[in-house]
Formats: structure tokens, C-alpha cells, sequence
């Protein structure tokens, strides 16, 4: 049986039970058993598989029991929306900020390493591809930064409201471009000034 | 369930406690103006010759931000990518694997960047 197929089926075999917490409190005390064929409790969540508890209780093996649970909804789910993909290119550019942090040790090392070293990096870094993968990640680094401002700006408490929410994102993403177009303006004006 | 002493030490399953979410935010914000400073510094650059940017670099006002850079975004970027690998890399030993490799790489490009701005500075 497939993956997908006994999720489904462990999905279609559950139901929503409630139960006060004293009276679950009671029922592990005096050691009854909490799950029948068709009753079930749970102190922490509502959804309890009925059928399925207690071979998943009795399994021995932690896998196969959890692959009887049911899978939490994943991205494909979800309509894509700002928030989600904002919070989505955060961590993309974090993980391309990571390698690019190698471009930045290479080209030290080369200043480091002498004339004709520094050379042949200034060389590749001003080709046209080393220019377009430099813009990029200009870009992914103003990007991060700013979307890391907005991550401290929260940790206050503060832009949570949603208009204050879409204002940050859009403000977040014009500001990067805005800004990595600036950088390079000056950049190239600055050009052979050092 | 929890034993009573892991109700006192509040760490959980991942054996450590709000250091590694406090110790992101801190080199966040170190990160900021060392940062714009870096990109300054780079664009001021752009195109430059070796005995140029060998003086810039060199120069302890330039070096020094620099080296805090280095340390500081070693620090954040070696944590975020363990978040990254601790949500994706569900394979016990590849996981092992890939934490592992992420302390490598943070510390071969920390001490890179460091060791090329001393000699620079130094001028050795």
C-alpha cells in the first residue's frame, strides 16, 4: 500500500472527541483504558484516530506507528500569499548568503595572496557573469537584511496587524531592489577610485 | 511526560534552551551596520587595483569592522543553516552529516576571511 493511500485511509478514520481533563485525569489514574473501537481521549488535541489507536498503541516499531498518523497539510496545499513567500525568499536568500559568504573568502584570500592572484579574481568577479552573480547577490543580502529588520521589528510585538503586515513585505521587497540598484550606481562611480 | 528535572532544566528534546534563537538576533543586529559598512567597502573597490585595496583593507578601520563581519556572520549563518538542515534532513546519519559539514564550512570561511584581512593588515 502506498505512503499516500494509508495516510488517507488513517485520515477518513478519525474523529473529533472531547473530553474534560479532570475526568481524562480520572480515567489514567485508575488505569482504565482510554481507547475503545469507538471512543477515545485525548487531553491535548481533539482529533484522536479511533480505529487505529490501539495498533498504533500496541506497534513496537515508533516508525510504523507513525506512518499511521496523518500528515499535516504541506506547501502544496496552501495558495501562495505575500506573507508565505516573503517568509519563503527569507530563508532562500539566508541559504544563498551562506555559499556566497565562499565569493567573499576567495576574493580576500586573493587581495591576501598577492598582485597577480587579486587580479585574475578582480577578472572573474568583473566578467559579465561575476558581475550578474554579484548583482544577484547584492541583492539577496539587502533582501535578508531588510526582511531581518522586519523579523526584529516583530520580535517587539510591533507590525502585526495585517495592513501594517503587507506594508512591510511590499516595503521589504521595493526597498531591496531600490536599494541593490543604488549600491551598483555608486559602485560604478566609484569604479578604479581605490 | 516530563521528569521533574527536565521540567526544571527546560530544554526538551533538543537539549539546548532560547540561546541559539537570542544568539541569532544578536549577531542580526551586529549584522546590520557591519553590513552596510562591508558594502561600502566592496563598491569603494569595485574594479580596484591590488596595492589599492591591500591599503584599504589594511587600514585598521577597515580591518577591524571587517574582521567583527567576519565573526559575526559566521556565527548567524552557521546557526541558520542548522535550522535549515534540522528541517529538511530527516535521516539520522545524513543529518549528522550535513551539521557537521555546515561547522566546517562556517569555520574554513571565517578563518579564511580573518587570517587574508591579518595579512593584509600585518602586511607579511
Amino acid at each position: 500500500m502506498s505512503h499516500m493511500r494509508s495516510a488517507d485511509r488513517a485520515l477518513s478514520e478519525w474523529t473529533i472527541v472531547s473530553m474534560q481533563p479532570d475526568a481524562f485525569e480520572a480515567a489514567t489514574k485508575d488505569g482504565r483504558r482510554l481507547c475503545g473501537p469507538r471512543r477515545c481521549a485525548a487531553p491535548h488535541h481533539p482529533l484522536v484516530p479511533v480505529a487505529n489507536f490501539e495498533k498504533v498503541q500496541t506497534m513496537d516499531s515508533p516508525k510504523a506507528a507513525s506512518s499511521a498518523r496523518p500528515l499535516s497539510p504541506h506547501l502544496q496545499i496552501y495558495r501562495p500569499m505575500l506573507s508565505m513567500m516573503m517568509s519563503i525568499v527569507h530563508r532562500i536568500t539566508g541559504a544563498g548568503l551562506y555559499f556566497g559568504t565562499a565569493l567573499v573568502a576567495i576574493w580576500l584570500v586573493a587581495a591576501a595572496s598577492g598582485p597577480s592572484a587579486f587580479a585574475s579574481a578582480q577578472a572573474v568577479y568583473g566578467s559579465l557573469i561575476g558581475q550578474v552573480v554579484l548583482f544577484l547577490y547584492t541583492w539577496t543580502l539587502i533582501h535578508h537584511a531588510l526582511g531581518g529588520v522586519r523579523h526584529l521589528m516583530w520580535d517587539t510585538g510591533r507590525g502585526f496587524e495585517p495592513r501594517e503586515r503587507e506594508l512591510l513585505y511590499r516595503a521589504t521587497l521595493g526597498g531591496s531592489v531600490v536599494l541593490t540598484v543604488l549600491v551598483w550606481i555608486v559602485g560604478y562611480l566609484l569604479r578604479g577610485a581605490a | 511526560m516530563r521528569t521533574p528535572l527536565g521540567q526544571v532544566r527546560g530544554l526538551g528534546a533538543a537539549k539546548a534552551g532560547t540561546e541559539h534563537f537570542w544568539l541569532q538576533r544578536m549577531t542580526a543586529v551586529a549584522n546590520l551596520p557591519l553590513t552596510i559598512f562591508f558594502v561600502g567597502v566592496v563598491a569603494a573597490l569595485a574594479g580596484s587595483s591590488h596595492a589599492g585595496a591591500t591599503a584599504m583593507l589594511g587600514a585598521p578601520w577597515i580591518a577591524i569592522p571587517m574582521l567583527l563581519l567576519t565573526v559575526s556572520v559566521v556565527v548567524h549563518m552557521r546557526i541558520g543553516m542548522q535550522v535549515i538542515i534540522e528541517d529538511y534532513v530527516h535521516d539520522e546519519l545524513l543529518k549528522l552529516l550535513a551539521l557537521m559539514a555546515n561547522t566546517f564550512f562556517a569555520v574554513v570561511v571565517g578563518l579564511s576571511c580573518a587570517f587574508a584581512l591579518l595579512k593584509i593588515s600585518f602586511g607579511v
